[in-house]
């Protein structure tokens, strides 16, 4: 398996980055999806970074946009009616948005790979396992097709496929959920990116199986020192492998910083909200205290905060004046007006 | 799968056996007789009319009538003609149209799969653009006139005013088939270029073609070899039974281009009651549709590995 060894591939086009430097950074990014009728702005100027084996988690629910950004980094936003309208996604120093489409691709390829929720859809239903896991070393790196087989046994035995080079030979629907998963991440992994970005890797998967793939992932993240974003709703996931979150809501980012910090000293009321919305173990009878209202339909956001209309600490200058992203400690941010009498509330 | 296509050739004889049943019934009750007919004005004298009945088994009860044509057609005997070409066998007149129908049908074919794919994957590629929309225009105007129209002008603007192609027969070999097979094809391509084009691009959405995307792998790659092979499963359905009713001959084209195809025999033998020719031409209509049938499902599996028989 030396194409999966933690040495870099001393033939690949990218030098090893200084350790705690980003290699893939979004900056203020803007996503707006036009209809006839209305824009609907499904990210506001988001920002991350995730560096070599760091993993950065994205948390949010569904509709606050914590896919997007992750689709924007790998070009996956249909157009029309999606449209990057502002922002820069840098991987190692390079604009991606203004670089060329072969020097995108190349980044795709070899820099950045994604897994999604559901690989029974994301895999093509009308290949063997094996060819779609070959045709990235056929592709990109010109292997023949015996070589780009093995390769692709050995990818299958590596993500722990039992009698890999029989399962080669197999379609998708002949997987199990789980199985299907560990071929897409073995896809992914491949070219051996430095990022790799896993977008709720895990929500469509048995909860027995979930813990296996994010143990597999974790593993395979500290064997290849890779960065990884994993974009999620599940709380827990996010305390157990993330080393940093960002918090969005309603296409930005509200919160961010080192996950333990962020998750028991809460500095957004959002966050504190979720915080507050896990049943506690030991009185599993205690009535649970949720987020009242719902979000914000992104096609008519409210003025001000968008937190606002739901926030028990809103007061009049929270509907006028949306606050930004600001330091709360070092490495923290949070955009609240009122984030020290949040944290104090926590 | 060898087992499972020779269970479905096996289920074919009953299917055959029930469709000839049927015609043969249904011409059985038509009201009117085929003898006296024969005479026109003159009716023919009361013993020439009882040979012929005689001869033709025609007072027999329908099942015994059936029994003994079946068992005829066993023997490779499709029976004569009484009318249509009184005297010559079924199977000489099947033999002596129905190559010009299946050449026909093969041009036309060729029309359809050319043209009607292509339009419909740039139509989906190109989704809102002019092109598409000239795509979605053409066929909507297409289906809406009627095919002696379309078959009418074709000969108008390609066979007088601009003579390039021969206006009817066969005379010319192959290039006689263009202008009628474009004409027979035109409705099915119309059908197929929005078949091609809304399943390709539903496809073009599917969470595999982002994978795709993601992989870094270019357009032409992504919608060649990802996009393209999924969208071919109800093309290929609809193209599989388009073969099947362009071989079984059509009435208007044949009539317009004065091609001397299965269709037209057809429609004399149904109006001028001639049983056998009737019975003999929709048997062989039947097996083209259950061996189309058959293909289709074959075709699906190849297509498709989740589809699997056994």
């Amino acid at each position: 398996m030396s194409h999966l060894s933690t040495t870099p591939d001393p033939g690949g086009a990218w030098s090893l980055p200084r350790p705690g430097e980003p290699v893939l950074s979004v900056r203020d990014l803007h996503v707006e999806f036009r209809t006839r009728r209305s824009v609907l702005q499904a990210v506001r100027g988001v920002s991350w970074d995730v560096a070599p084996g760091e993993t950065l988690a994205i948390l949010g629910e569904s509709g606050s946009g914590k896919s997007v950004s992750a689709q924007a980094v790998m070009g996956l936003i249909d157009s029309p009616p999606g449209f990057i309208s502002q922002g820069e996604i840098h991987f190692r120093g390079r604009d991606l948005l203004r670089s060329s489409r072969m020097e995108q691709r190349r980044v795709r390829a070899e820099g950045v790979s994604i897994i999604f929720q559901d690989a029974l859809t994301a895999l093509n239903p009308v290949f063997t396992v094996g060819w779609q896991i070959a045709e990235l070393f056929r592709v990109h790196r010109g292997l023949s097709r015996r070589a780009a087989y093995d390769r692709a046994a050995d990818l299958l035995e590596r993500v722990g496929i039992p009698s890999a080079r029989q399962r080669l030979h197999e379609y998708p629907h002949q997987f199990s959920g789980g199985m299907r998963q560990r071929a897409m991440i073995a896809m992914a992994l491949a070219l051996e990116p430095d990022v790799l970005i896993a977008d709720e890797p895990t929500t469509a998967l048995d909860v027995t199986v979930q813990a296996q793939i994010m143990d597999l992932l974790t593993d395979l993240q500290r064997d290849l020192g890779m960065g990884m974003v994993l974009i999620t709703h599940d709380l827990a996931v996010v305390a157990d492998t993330a080393d940093r979150v960002a918090v969005m809501y309603a296409g930005r980012v509200v919160e961010t910083g080192p996950v333990r910090e962020v998750f028991t000293d809460p500095a957004h009321p959002y966050t504190l909200g979720l915080m507050r919305s896990i049943p506690p173990l030991e009185r599993r009878d205690a009535e649970l205290d949720p987020i009242r209202g719902t979000p914000p339909n992104p096609g008519a956001l409210p003025s001000g905060c968008a937190f606002a209309p739901r926030c028990v600490f809103a007061r009049d200058r929270c509907r006028s004046d949306d606050p930004g992203l600001e330091p709360v400690t070092a490495g923290r941010a949070s955009a609240c007006h009122f984030s020290e009498e949040v944290r104090r509330a926590g | 799968m060898g087992r499972y296509i020779l269970r479905r050739l096996l289920q074919m004889i009953p299917v055959v056996i029930g469709a000839t049943f049927l015609i043969y019934a249904m011409n059985f009750a038509l009201p009117g007789d085929p003898v006296r007919a024969l005479g026109g004005e003159r009716p023919l004298p009361d013993e020439v009319q009882e040979q012929i009945r005689d001869r033709y088994n025609l007072d027999d009860p329908l099942l015994v009538q059936y029994g003994k044509y079946m068992g005829n057609v066993l023997q490779g005997d499709l029976g004569e003609s009484l009318a249509v070409r009184r005297g010559s066998d079924v199977s000489d007149i099947i033999a002596d149209t129905w190559p010009v129908t299946a050449r026909l049908a093969l041009v036309a074919f060729a029309f359809e799969i050319v043209i009607g794919i292509g339009a419909g994957v740039v139509a989906a590629l190109r989704s809102g653009s002019f092109l598409d929309n000239l795509v979605r225009g053409s066929t909507i105007l297409i289906v809406s006139v009627p095919i002696f129209v379309i078959g009418l002008v074709a000969q108008i603007v390609f066979g007088l005013r601009l003579g390039v192609l021969p206006v009817a027969g066969t005379a010319q070999g192959w290039v006689s088939y263009i202008l009628p097979g474009f004409v027979l094809a035109a409705i099915s391509l119309a059908y197929l270029s929005r078949i091609t084009r809304n399943s390709l691009m539903e496809n073009l959405r599917a969470d595999y073609v982002r994978t795709a995307t993601a992989k870094g792998l270019s357009r032409r790659r992504v919608v060649g070899r990802h996009a393209l092979r999924n969208s071919m499963i109800p093309v290929v359905t609809f193209l599989a039974f388009d073969l099947g009713t362009l071989l079984s001959g059509t009435i208007v084209t044949e009539g317009i281009f004065n091609l001397n195809g299965i269709g037209g025999v057809a429609f004399d033998a149904i109006r001028q009651q001639d049983g056998t020719v009737v019975v003999g031409i929709v048997t062989m209509f039947v097996l083209i549709f259950v061996v189309a049938n058959l293909v289709v499902d074959i075709l699906y599996a190849v297509l498709d590995p989740r589809i699997r028989y056994d």
